[in-house]
């Protein structure tokens, strides 16, 4: 994308990555399993899209992918507005993934989020911890000396040198 | 038949409070056949770090024969000793090279790694068999008797353990978990490394240092 | 159906193959030499595909002499394991892969010790006290396990190898009628008679 910025001489435009990856993954008949979702803010304005691994793609309002995809476009299909603010959008993509990681087997742990606006864009990783671990309730660590070994060997690292200096005062002159 | 399964074998690693632990099983089989007791599959990459090679035995003995190779090019083009980090990036990209015809290994890597301000801290990755990176900060698992291993541990693992409790830690979830796998077992040996700040040799300036502690546990 | 078994000892390894040619369920031949020369202290057990086995054979036993003239010393034990692995493991990886067993045997005169490789078709290398191919294996394995003993002299040797012979004669359904024997030590290779 880079490169094509700099040969055309303009900003890349969101389609412009779009093609190029499709272009990628139909080039490798669906052997690199990448589905994806790319969105973005270009001249035309906000764009979305989704890409699948043999190189087809949509351009939609709002799109999910992967195992958890039919949860979070329920929530989409129920939630989704045109002309939303920054705040809604937010609250309604974690709502969507949420509802993967609850409902969907296959996914699970935080919520990512990342909005992306004309000037600039803001990667929010870990954005929702629903699941955070607990301490655990109990120690189950062995007591020192349970193992048993036929062989030991130790190896230090520990490097000693002993500097002594001899003739002091004639060092070589090296100004 | 499964290719990942057909030798056996399995590696794990763990992270401790400046320290950390990498071990494996030593069986060779050919299926159910077990043929050796004594086969290698975690070597030393530098006095540092060490990595755990589970899966088809050829590509084991390929792979440290490709890694020994890639590492001392490293050494001498850099003038200096690789990181665990740095390597686990060469091994992930050495697997990636064979992305439509992949080794049958998932390795697993263990070090100290520098930090910037020259002490040393504990560093474990594992990648599947094309090269995907997993720097956990607790424990990482492969080879047959991988879910059995994850099982343990998360059991027996808690943060800033010290080396020697590291080490019973470590060993009681290998011999445990492989006990319970018919492709591995048949000994173990585990790599320790520890860093101690200031030796108390009485000779040596207080200095930053490091041991590589190897044992082979036997069941209890 | 080929069985072929190896043991170290005191100062030798000793190395032992069927001696029978099949074609399907045929033999067309009772006295043939699966254990190859290699060098003046390198034994080579092969079996596996017919065809395969005698034409990696010879290359591998050409390649071993050329590195002798080229250097004038032999390979040792453990760096001809190593490259005959390499062959096989990249063999492997090819359009049409050697499907080819082996059983190294080796004296090493530099350090005076035996060594014995386990190599299968996928470039599996790994140095054994006592080793066995094809259905022998199962029941080898096992009496070697009870039997083998790293310090005994060679009578003693030939005697647990027998107990293997024996052993796969009385229960493999396909037990081969003949086989050959050869020793490894520091006197170099030759041929004895159980």
């Amino acid at each position: 994308m880079e490169m094509h910025a700099l040969s055309t001489g303009r900003k890349p435009r969101v389609v412009t990555a779009m093609t190029m990856l499709k272009q990628m993954l139909f080039q490798y008949q669906g052997h690199i399993g990448a589905a994806l979702v790319l969105g973005g803010v270009d001249a035309t304005g906000p764009q979305l899209f989704t890409i699948h691994p043999h190189g087809s793609t949509d351009k939609l309002p709002y799109v999910t992918m992967g195992s958890g995809s039919l949860a979070a476009m329920a929530v989409f299909e129920s939630g989704w507005q045109p002309n939303m603010t920054r705040e809604q959008a937010l609250e309604l993509v974690t709502a969507a993934i949420s509802a993967g990681i609850f409902n969907d087997l296959g996914s699970g742990s935080n919520v990512d989020a990342c909005v992306i606006t004309a000037t600039q864009t803001e990667m929010l990783r870990n954005f929702v911890k629903p699941n955070e671990r607990v301490q655990k309730e109990r120690s189950y660590g062995f007591r020192r000396g349970t193992t048993a070994y036929k062989k030991e060997e130790i190896r230090s690292l520990i490097i000693s040198e002993d500097v002594r200096p001899v003739r002091e005062g004639e060092e070589m002159d090296t100004t | 038949m499964s290719i990942m399964e057909y030798n056996g074998g399995s590696v794990i690693a763990m992270v401790g409070k400046d320290c950390v632990a990498i071990a494996s099983d030593l069986r060779l089989g050919v299926q159910s056949l077990s043929i050796s007791s004594n086969f290698q599959k975690i070597f030393p990459v530098t006095d540092r770090v060490f990595v755990g090679l589970p899966g088809l035995a050829s590509d084991v003995t390929t792979l440290h024969e490709q890694f020994r190779y890639r590492v001392n090019m490293y050494t001498i083009k850099e003038e200096r000793e690789i990181e665990p980090e740095t390597f686990a990036q060469l091994v992930s990209s050495t697997l990636y090279e064979r992305r439509f015809g992949p080794y049958f290994i998932e390795p697993v890597i263990a070090g100290m790694q520098k930090t910037p301000s020259g002490s040393l801290k504990p560093f474990i990755a594992a990648t599947d068999l094309i090269g995907c990176l997993n720097f956990a900060k607790d424990f990482v698992v492969a080879g047959t008797a991988s879910s059995k291993l994850f099982g343990v541990a998360e059991g027996l693992w808690e943060p800033d353990l010290e080396a020697e409790d590291l080490f019973e830690t470590i060993s009681q979830t290998l011999l445990n978990a492989v006990d319970r796998d018919a492709f591995s077992g048949w000994g173990a040996v585990v790599h320790l490394m520890c860093f101690f700040e200031g030796s108390t040799h009485p000779l040596a300036q207080p200095r930053r240092s490091s041991t590589n502690r190897i044992a082979s546990p036997v069941a209890p | 159906m080929d069985v072929s078994f190896a043991i170290t000892g005191k100062g030798y390894v000793i190395l032992a193959a069927d001696t029978t040619a099949a074609h399907s369920i045929i033999k067309v031949k009772l006295d043939e030499d699966k254990i190859k020369a290699l060098g003046p202290h390198l034994l080579m057990a092969y079996s596996g595909e017919p065809g395969d086995t005698v034409q990696f054979a010879e290359y591998i036993e050409r390649n071993i002499r050329l590195y002798q003239i080229r250097n004038t010393y032999a390979l040792r034990p453990s760096s001809a394991a190593s490259w005959i692995r390499r062959v096989l493991a990249d063999s492997l990886r090819s359009r049409k892969p050697y499907a080819v067993n082996l059983l190294l045997g080796g004296y090493d005169t530099n350090t005076h010790t035996p060594h014995l490789y386990w190599v299968d078709y996928l470039g599996t290398l790994v140095e054994v006290p006592f080793a066995a191919h094809g259905y022998g294996s199962y029941f080898a394995l096992s009496l070697l396990d009870r039997y083998h003993d790293p310090e005994a002299p060679l009578e003693e040797g030939l005697a647990t190898l027998k107990r293997c012979i024996d052993e796969v004669s009385k229960r493999l359904v396909v037990a081969p009628g003949n086989y050959k024997v050869k020793v490894v030590d520091k006197d170099g290779v030759r041929e004895v008679e159980l």
